[in-house]
């Protein structure tokens, strides 16, 4: 069958099989109580959880940075499973022990101050808005393959569709909804996975094959990839760092920490009504979303050995070694058409040649070939998982189901987050400052509005990527990082900590990393507008724009003590229910205060 | 009092006032009553009430007046006035409960030779109304003759005899207790009035009063002799 | 002024526009005022008065028409109305009869536009009024029958006439006799530093000081009754009476914002009754029997059908028939005690569901719990299980049948400790699983029916304690509500119930009534509120800016329209002699009544989404 008609057959089934579960699990609740629903199993609800835990970055983008940074990109796997980690431990007991988990809840009564809660709505909209910039360029690139349209109107298309999506309330909700958008994204990202792995390794298992053998049995992978991408000028795949030791630590702190002050994110560890099935339930998400991020190194080092393969067939230097733009494959016409991927011949050879211009040993190398600079001036990093499947001539069907997990991990969290965004402005500001009597209506009104307003920015960010999807992700976690955080861990773990000091101190941390960001990337990350260029020797101790979130909780934290030093101490009620969250949940709530 | 009327209020007037030396009298006795054959609708009215150290005439006295005007079947609570009297006597405690005057403000009470004179202007040349009227036609008598060696004579509207008139037409025996100002306005459903004074009670007799007319006369054109004692 | 107006003062105080002058002008009022009387059936205003005049209407009602002879408004006691100078022919003469004898004040148009002038509020409040007045009239022409007040319908307020004779506490009995004599009353209140803290009757005086040879002069304190019951202004006869007959007394008094504003007192009650459904009650307090009790239950449908027909509105008939399955679960329980005895610690028998909420129709499923002292020893267990399962057998006799979840108080589960009972909420409260959301509307909605109900009191305090603000535990509440959605498509269009039995029809009890229900449920927890009824916990929360005036209102009138529905949808099949459900095909509707339905549904619609994004994670279950 036709790959398009095949494309819409599976976005189509998959999608009409969400909204099937969505009101096969509405209608049959209406029931009376003596068919007393069960819980969810831990297992499903395990699943369920991993769905909105993985959103377009984790699905689309990070096998692409993998695949061109190589060991580098590991940051994200760490910082991620991390940050769930850190979370499911250090914060949602507390949280839910308090009885308060939106964030501007819980700072607004810990810290006893509309003040505070303000200051958290605010961070909270900033680093939501960039999260979802990430999700709308995945959205983007997911459309603009689909409909084999280029990326701006597969922008605008995705736009549309998330709107409508999150007005009618997301499809999300439903756990089982959930469920099933987990088997179709894990299918979507293992399938072709297994199916690459076999070609390549000849074993089956993805997390394997990295590691073992090429078919051909002499050489391993991994020194295979290392092998062909340091003969065309780019950094050896396994010891390709980002930055400095350093600066991969702190990319990775700042992705564990900014984890935890993300709405869509905390608000899955309060769905579930009992503490052991909640403990359970993290658990086993855990395991689901570890089936996804074990694969993606697997994905990531593949798909680039295969793109390698494709353009150089042959030893470096010879001419027929690089492939003739008119032989090109088919996957590689229909990425241009969408224009994440471009071929310029500057050379005039009607060949391709793609090598690392930007490493002065082999351009000078280069130029004795008769090759005149990089010929692929441009490669989204985002399309490799999306395009994966077609480089490796996986059957028609694989590339359809790729496409259908991809929507499914984008459009979820998006609405997630939408809808968070929504009520935060919403509620929060509109309601709780300017307008207090405000009615129900006019409140869902405004909440749309928000929504609205919240997708055409995102769509106008992802229409001037200031970087690829899962770069912007991790300056939303930057900003969460510096702000949400600290004020969070502080609220549980310092009594001392007055509102003054947290006020100051979320202030502090995201406008050093907001002023670090721009600095580098351009104010608003307009082009051309950056005092400085992002390069690392113009980065503070070398640490990345991305990665500077903890420095800026750092900041927040120093700032936020030494304020509460000086100002009026914490009134005494507050303290008390500060202690009393650190009381191991049950053992005092029976009792009467 | 039947006897009076039986001779006419006004030819009594006349006499006493040709006997009395009393400039008080002279003055109270010299406006003309208003004629029986008047309609009611044109009678000035003074509803009054008092308040006294208890129901013996010759031995109690009077501790607060309490009138009103009825100028056109409509009360006018202008002309209403409440009058403290300073009796010179301790008063016993079974009154002062019922009337909640204490000791202490009748100190800054007026003497009764002060307030007769002017209690007996308000009435000159008018109807007089109370609540069981010989009470207050008796006191009033006792202090004319104490004070100014003179009789006293008024027309009197007596809602108690009204009401008990009404009962007897009906061949209804009455009792006493229906007749009490309290339970009369409530057969009329007039609201309880919870302060008892002078003043409020004249209020009250008056507004039952208004209420006893649309009864007894419901085009208003009953005369003043249709209500008299 | 003269301290003697204070009364007339006092009244004129009370009412717009007058309540918004400041003291000296209230003081000086009453001597500007004049009095008149109206007969019953006379003309009003009085045509023979020239002058432009405010009355204000003391007591009484009037009735006013217009030229149509139509009634467009009545006043009663409080009311003002302007009466226009009868030489200017233009004004739309709008003419009145009156409906009592009616006492009113009257202002001079003077001292009116005196008062405007100075008072910018008084004349602000005093135009309202006077528009307000209008809007009402329009309104009132508009319905069909306002002046039903059957016997149920009554409030107790409106049957006590008179202000309650107080005294103090230290009072001897002799003045209190003489006090009592002179106002001709039977039974005064006893107060202490302005509280009440008893009621004296004649018969206290008889039975208790002079049998007893106690001495005249000792305080009334030694001779009244202290265990008080009283009720509420606002409570409805029906339910003043159940208290009456179920404790055995004959005097009330009546309370209005912790003051007493009169005594209710059985004969007041007997005036008032005659056939109406309120004899339901008094036969069950006569009935000794179970099968008494069954023969009885078997008239409420027909009450139901009665209770439609007169245009009752659904609020009124779920109050009425909550009340009566509250006195047959006394009865019952009165029946237990005298059939095991005594019990032999405190309990309160706590009654859930609707009948807690007072939306009941004739026949409902039981809901209720057990809430025992915490000094229930072992052996005593036996003596509850007993009188639970007495109670529960016999309400299931009387057609309430069990509850199929088991909440009920003969399920052991459901007859605990007042400290287990704390313990099982907290839990609940803690860990929000399905099972215990579905139970929601029934242990969430408890109200104590019999018994000692400070131990319900006590309970229902640490409940929402522990529920007020709680992100955690209200948005599990919420996704719950969620579960129940009006049955509304995306183009405005009827979803109609699919299965065989009840086909094309609309669920307009779980699709309707529900979702508001339990919308009301989640907000009364969120905000700390402890009423029982939707319509009584959306006015609370509006109180207390939860909901917004508009959401408020609308929420309200949805629900009536509904309820109206349902209740006039079984009244048919009761007349046909079906069973009654809740099952509305829309074929019984008119084209203009769809379209108010579809209006309510949305109503509903929207308030769900709005907690659907203002609890984003409700949505995930």
């Amino acid at each position: 069958m036709e790959l398009t008609t095949l494309t819409y057959l599976f976005v189509g089934t998959t999608f009409a099989l969400y909204i099937g579960i969505a009101i096969w699990a509405r209608a049959s609740t209406t029931s009376e109580f003596y068919v007393a629903g069960k819980g969810i199993h831990p297992v499903a609800n395990g699943m369920a959880t991993a769905a909105d835990w993985m959103s377009a970055a984790s699905f689309i983008s990070m096998a692409g940075l993998i695949a061109f940074n190589g060991y580098g990109a590991s940051v994200f796997l760490m910082g991620w499973t991390g940050g769930y980690v850190l979370l499911a431990l250090l914060l949602a007991p507390y949280l839910r022990k308090f009885g308060k988990f939106t964030v501007p809840e819980f700072i607004g009564e810990r810290y006893y101050s509309r003040t505070a809660r303000i200051v958290a709505v605010i961070c909270l909209i900033l680093a939501s808005i960039t999260y979802v910039i990430g999700q709308m360029k995945g959205i983007g690139v997911a459309f603009s393959r689909f409909l084999e349209t280029d990326y701006d109107t597969g922008l605008y298309i995705g736009m549309g569709i998330v709107f409508i999506y999150s007005v009618l309330g997301g499809m999300k909700g439903i756990t089982y909804t959930q469920i099933a958008q987990y088997c179709v994204l894990i299918f979507a990202y293992t399938v072709p996975a297994v199916f690459i792995s076999l070609n390549i390794t000849g074993n089956p298992i993805p997390q394997l094959g990295i590691l073992s053998t090429m078919a051909d049995g002499n050489t391993y992978m991994m020194d295979k990839l290392n092998l062909v991408v340091s003969e065309l000028g780019f950094n050896e795949y396994t010891t390709q760092v980002m930055g400095s030791k350093l600066n991969m630590f702190a990319y990775t702190l700042t992705l564990m920490i900014g984890t935890a002050g993300l709405p869509h994110v905390i608000i899955r560890f309060f769905t579930v009504p009992k503490v052991k099935d909640a403990r359970a339930t993290a658990g086993w998400a855990l395991v689901f979303i570890a089936i996804l991020y074990t694969t993606a190194p697997a994905v990531g080092s593949m798909a680039r050995l295969n793109l390698m393969n494709t353009i150089q067939t042959g030893p470096v230097g010879e001419v027929t070694a690089n492939i003739e733009y008119e032989k090109r494959p088919q996957w590689f016409k229909n990425w241009e058409s969408t224009g994440l991927l471009k071929f310029e011949d500057k050379n005039g050879d009607g060949r391709i040649q793609y090598y690392n211009d930007k490493n002065k040993d082999f351009a000078a190398k280069a130029e004795s070939f008769g090759w005149k600079g990089n010929e692929m001036v441009k490669v989204d990093r985002d399309i490799m998982v999306l395009a994966n499947p077609e480089i490796a001539n996986l059957p028609n069907w694989v590339i359809a189901l790729v496409v259908a997990g991809g929507l499914a991990a984008a459009l979820s969290t998006a609405a997630g987050l939408l809808l968070a965004i929504a009520s935060s402005i919403s509620h929060d500001l509109l309601k709780g400052i300017f307008r207090p009597d405000i009615s129900e209506r006019e409140e869902l009104m405004a909440g749309r509005i928000a929504m609205a307003g919240a997708i055409a920015m995102a769509g106008y960010f992802g229409l001037h990527p200031p970087d690829f999807a899962a770069g912007t992700v991790a300056i939303a976690f930057g900003l969460a990082a510096s702000s949400i955080f600290p004020a969070l861990m502080m609220g549980i773990f310092n009594k001392k900590v007055n509102r003054t000091g947290a006020v100051a101190g979320m202030i502090t941390g995201i406008s050093i990393t907001m002023l670090y960001v721009f600095q580098h990337k351009g104010i608003m990350f307009i082009p051309g507008t950056s005092f400085l260029g992002d390069m690392s020797p113009n980065w503070f101790f070398g640490i990345s724009p991305n990665a500077f979130g903890c420095v800026g909780a750092l900041a927040n934290f120093a700032v936020a003590i030494g304020v509460s030093k000086m100002t009026a101490p914490v009134p005494d009620h507050i303290q008390h229910l500060v202690e009393d969250i650190r009381v191991p949940a049950g053992a005092g709530a029976a009792s009467d205060h | 009092m039947m006897f009076d009327a039986l001779f006419g209020y006004n030819y009594t007037r006349r006499k006493l006032l040709k006997k009395t030396n009393s400039t008080v009298m002279q003055e109270f006795l010299s406006n003309p009553f208003p004629n029986k054959k008047e309609l009611i609708t044109n009678i000035n009215i003074v509803s009054l009430d008092f308040e006294t150290t208890g129901l013996d005439i010759k031995k109690d006295r009077v501790i607060s007046i309490g009138t009103v005007n009825i100028e056109h079947l409509g009360i006018n609570l202008e002309s209403s006035s409440h009058q403290l009297i300073n009796a010179n006597k301790k008063l016993p405690e079974s009154s002062v409960v019922i009337h909640q005057i204490t000791d202490t403000q009748l100190t800054d009470a007026m003497s009764i030779e002060v307030a007769l004179p002017i209690l007996l202007k308000k009435l000159s040349g008018k109807t007089m109304l109370a609540h069981n009227a010989k009470i207050e036609l008796g006191f009033i008598n006792k202090m004319c003759q104490e004070l100014y060696g003179s009789n006293f004579i008024i027309p009197v509207i007596d809602t108690q005899y009204l009401a008990q008139r009404s009962l007897e037409r009906q061949n209804k025996i009455s009792k006493s207790k229906e007749l009490r100002l309290f339970n009369l306005r409530k057969s009329y459903n007039m609201p309880a009035y919870k302060a008892h004074n002078a003043l409020m009670d004249a209020i009250a007799t008056a507004e039952l009063f208004l209420a006893m007319i649309t009864k007894i006369s419901p085009g208003n054109k009953a005369c003043l002799r249709d209500f008299l004692s | 002024m003269e301290i003697e107006l204070i009364e007339i003062r006092d009244f004129i105080a009370l009412y717009p526009p007058f309540d918004v002058l400041d003291e000296n002008a209230l003081n000086t009022l009453p001597k500007k005022l004049t009095i008149r009387y109206f007969r019953k059936g006379s003309a009003f205003p009085d045509l023979t008065l020239n002058n432009r005049n405010l009355y204000i209407i003391r007591t009484g009602a009037v009735e006013l028409r217009n030229q149509q002879e139509q009634l467009v408004d009545k006043l009663s006691e409080g009311d003002i109305f302007l009466a226009e100078n009868v030489d200017d022919k233009t004004s739309n003469v709008i003419k009145g009869v009156c409906a009592e004898d009616t006492l009113v004040y009257l202002l001079s148009y003077e001292d009116l536009l005196l008062l405007q002038n100075e008072f910018d509020d008084f004349d602000r409040q005093f135009n309202f009024s006077v528009n307000e007045r209008l809007r009402h009239a329009v309104e009132l022409s508009h319905s069909a029958d306002m002046r039903d007040l059957s016997a149920m319908k009554l409030k107790v307020s409106e049957l006590t006439d008179r202000q309650p004779v107080i005294v103090d506490a230290v009072t001897t009995i002799q003045e209190s006799a003489i006090l009592m004599t002179n106002e001709y009353v039977s039974s005064i209140l006893v107060t202490n530093n302005g509280k009440l803290v008893g009621l004296l009757t004649d018969k206290d005086i008889r039975t208790r000081c002079v049998a007893k040879g106690l001495g005249y002069n000792e305080p009334v304190s030694s001779i009244m009754s202290t265990h008080l019951e009283t009720v509420l202004d606002k409570t409805l006869l029906s339910e003043a009476l159940l208290l009456m007959t179920r404790n055995k007394i004959h005097h009330l008094p009546v309370m209005k914002d912790d003051e007493a504003i009169g005594i209710l007192t059985t004969s007041d009650v007997v005036r008032h009754l005659s056939a109406n459904p309120t004899l339901i009650a008094t036969d069950i307090y006569k009935a000794n029997s179970v099968d008494a009790l069954k023969k009885i239950s078997a008239r409420l449908p027909e009450l139901q059908l009665q209770l439609s027909l007169s245009s009752s509105t659904a609020k009124h008939i779920g109050e009425v028939f909550s009340s009566i399955t509250d006195a047959i679960t006394c009865r019952l329980l009165e029946l237990a005690e005298n059939l095991y005895g005594k019990a032999p610690v405190e309990y309160v028998w706590a009654a859930g569901g609707s009948q807690a909420r007072n939306e009941q129709t004739s026949h409902s499923d039981q809901d209720n719990a057990l809430i025992i002292s915490d000094e229930l020893q072992p052996e005593d267990e036996k003596y509850f299980e007993n009188l639970s399962d007495f109670v529960c057998d016999g309400l299931d006799a009387c057609g309430y049948i069990y509850c199929p979840g088991e909440a009920m108080a003969s399920n052991p589960l459901w007859r605990q400790p007042l400290k287990i009972w704390v313990k099982k909420f907290t839990h609940w409260i803690h860990s929000p699983e399905p099972k215990a959301l579905m139970l929601s509307s029934i242990f969430f909605d408890l109200r104590p029916v019999y018994g000692t109900f400070s131990l319900f009191t006590e309970l229902q305090n640490n409940v929402l304690k522990q529920t007020k603000n709680n992100e955690f535990f209200i948005s599990h509440m919420v996704g719950n509500a969620l579960t129940h959605q009006p049955p509304l498509g995306f183009f405005r269009n009827f979803v109609m119930v699919q299965d065989e039995k009840h086909k094309n029809t609309l669920d307009v009890k779980h699709r309707g009534v529900v979702p508001i229900v339990d919308i009301a449920r989640v907000i009364a927890l969120d905000n700390g509120i402890k009423a029982t009824n939707t319509v009584d916990r959306l006015d609370a929360a509006f109180k207390c800016n939860a909901l917004s005036a508009e959401m408020h209102g609308n929420l309200i009138d949805a629900l009536e329209y509904i309820g109206s529905l349902r209740i006039r949808h079984q009244a048919k099949q009761i007349r046909a002699g079906l069973d009654a459900d809740n099952y509305l095909p829309p074929e019984e509707l008119s084209g203009l009544e769809k379209n108010h339905l579809k209006d309510s549904f949305s109503i509903i619609k929207t308030m769900q989404y709005f907690f659907e994004s203002r609890y984003p994670s409700a949505r995930i279950r």
